[in-house]
């Protein structure tokens, strides 16, 4: 599963950057290809650019506040939950995400 | 709710850098002036200047509330309100404050996403977006704040403060005030009960009683003792923590020494009852102790903020007592990790759409 996500929490210095590491190794235990956005206290750091929203299969918004560009998203399945989930419990966050998407026949 | 929830956050997350600026330049100012009796007009401009920052906080807040649920358009009605909302037009009405500002706010941005649906034809859509939903909006944010709102959240607003305050001012109350506020911080670690302890204190932030600086202070602990103490367990009886958590407690210490909690959370993850118990005794204690001896502070940013307390060696002790009683109290209950402690909870809370 190819996916691309943004994390986002008010103070933007710790949770962001947990949540960012969080995911980036349960996709690369998974196999997984990841890409993550951290929106953070100066702003948008890792951007992910339209073409990799493309090629992505879905969208993950781990935020607590609203983003910044989330134009770029429209049309692609997006799942958003707490920054918390994301820290927490990635793994099953993405195994969950990839049940989903098959069952709705999105990804093979 | 959530919506409204995350607009909150969207709008304390793009006013925060104003509340160090403000407070540190006032915190700095005022140590230039009261400690080294530093008598240049330089520093008191800039003193003064730092006050008209904090005069910025409120509609900073109430535009980013508003972006967050109608996007561009909406920053300029939320600003509008949240300066109106701090700064009443009408007399007798009194500043709603922080309150009034995530009203207008929210307010602006339902509005400003239910005009944009409104039908133009064509050849007005230019208009619509430049002209249209900037004035309307403006004009009845503006309306709705000086008048009705002004006057009800208003009320409101002063009920809450002069709640607190009572409960300041009562050295019993006090003392619980303070704890009850440190150990909102120390429960979820910079997660949402902790920003409702901090919200509080940008709420009375500038009220002219102190209240503000006071609450401050008292919130010190709550975000200090949780990742001093974990760290500083975790050095004091290795045996008891596993490798991970021996590795990051230096990290742990030092990033809990200026203020930032999240350093604790994989202690907390691991062993959630006896460390945010431990956190949340430790931290109440401290936050007791700073509301008791009556310290307020006007800095952020953990031990960057010593300086600015009223009293700097009592401001470090109560902040010393809670890491101390904390770290007793997971020493003391702290059992020995198990062999493979990375379960993952099974259910996550989530929705997918399209």
């Amino acid at each position: 599963m190819n996916v691309v996500a943004v994390c986002a929490c008010p103070t933007g210095v710790a949770h962001t950057y947990l949540a960012k590491k969080a995911l980036e190794n349960a996709a690369a235990e998974l196999g997984f290809t990841i890409k993550v956005e951290a929106q953070g206290a100066l702003g948008i750091e890792n951007e992910i650019t339209p073409e990799e929203v493309a090629a992505a299969d879905v969208v993950i918004l781990a935020i607590e506040v609203e983003i910044a560009k989330r134009e770029r998203f429209k049309g692609k399945p997006t799942v958003t939950v707490p920054v918390q989930a994301a820290v927490k419990n990635p793994k099953t966050l993405l195994k969950e995400i990839e049940q989903n998407l098959r069952e709705k026949h999105l990804i093979k | 709710m959530k919506n409204i929830k995350k607009a909150l956050m969207t709008g304390v997350s793009y006013m925060l850098p104003f509340i160090v600026v403000a407070g540190m330049t006032i915190a700095i100012t005022g140590i230039l002036t009261n400690y080294f009796s530093v008598t240049s007009d330089a520093v008191t401009k800039l003193n003064g200047f730092a006050w008209t920052v904090m005069g910025f906080i409120p509609p900073i807040f109430g535009a980013y509330v508003a972006y967050a649920i109608g996007d561009k358009a909406a920053i300029a009605p939320g600003f509008i309100g949240g300066w109106i909302a701090a700064n009443p037009i009408l007399e007798n009405t009194s500043a709603s404050g922080f309150l009034g500002g995530l009203v207008a706010g929210l307010i602006a941005g339902y509005l400003v996403n239910w005009m944009k649906k409104l039908p133009f034809s064509k050849t007005f859509d230019s208009l619509k977006s430049m002209l249209v939903i900037p004035l309307v909006s403006s004009w009845v944010i503006y309306f709705l704040m000086a008048y009705p709102i002004g006057i009800a959240v208003g009320a409101l607003n002063t009920a809450i403060i002069n709640g607190l305050l009572a409960m300041a001012s009562n050295t019993g109350s006090a003392i619980l005030l303070g704890a009850i506020l440190s150990a909102m911080c120390a429960f979820d670690m910079g997660g949402p009960m902790g920003k409702i302890a901090i919200t509080f204190v940008f709420a009375v932030w500038s009220d002219p009683s102190g209240l503000g600086f006071l609450a401050n202070a008292a919130v010190f602990p709550g975000i200090m003792v949780p990742a001093i103490s974990c760290g500083l367990a975790a050095k004091l009886a290795p045996k008891k923590f596993t490798e991970s958590e021996r590795d990051i407690s230096t990290n742990a210490i030092v990033t809990g020494l200026v203020g930032i909690t999240e350093g604790t959370l994989p202690y907390a993850f691991r062993d959630p009852i006896c460390t945010i118990a431990s956190n949340m005794i430790g931290s109440a204690v401290g936050g007791a102790m700073m509301m008791g001896l009556k310290i307020s502070c006007s800095g952020v940013s953990g031990i960057v903020g010593i300086p600015a307390a009223s009293n700097p060696l009592m401001f470090v002790v109560c902040i010393a007592a809670g890491v101390v009683v904390s770290t007793l109290l997971q020493l003391f209950f702290k059992k020995e990790p198990k062999s493979d402690e990375t379960k993952e909870d099974s259910s996550v809370d989530y929705k997918i759409e399209f």
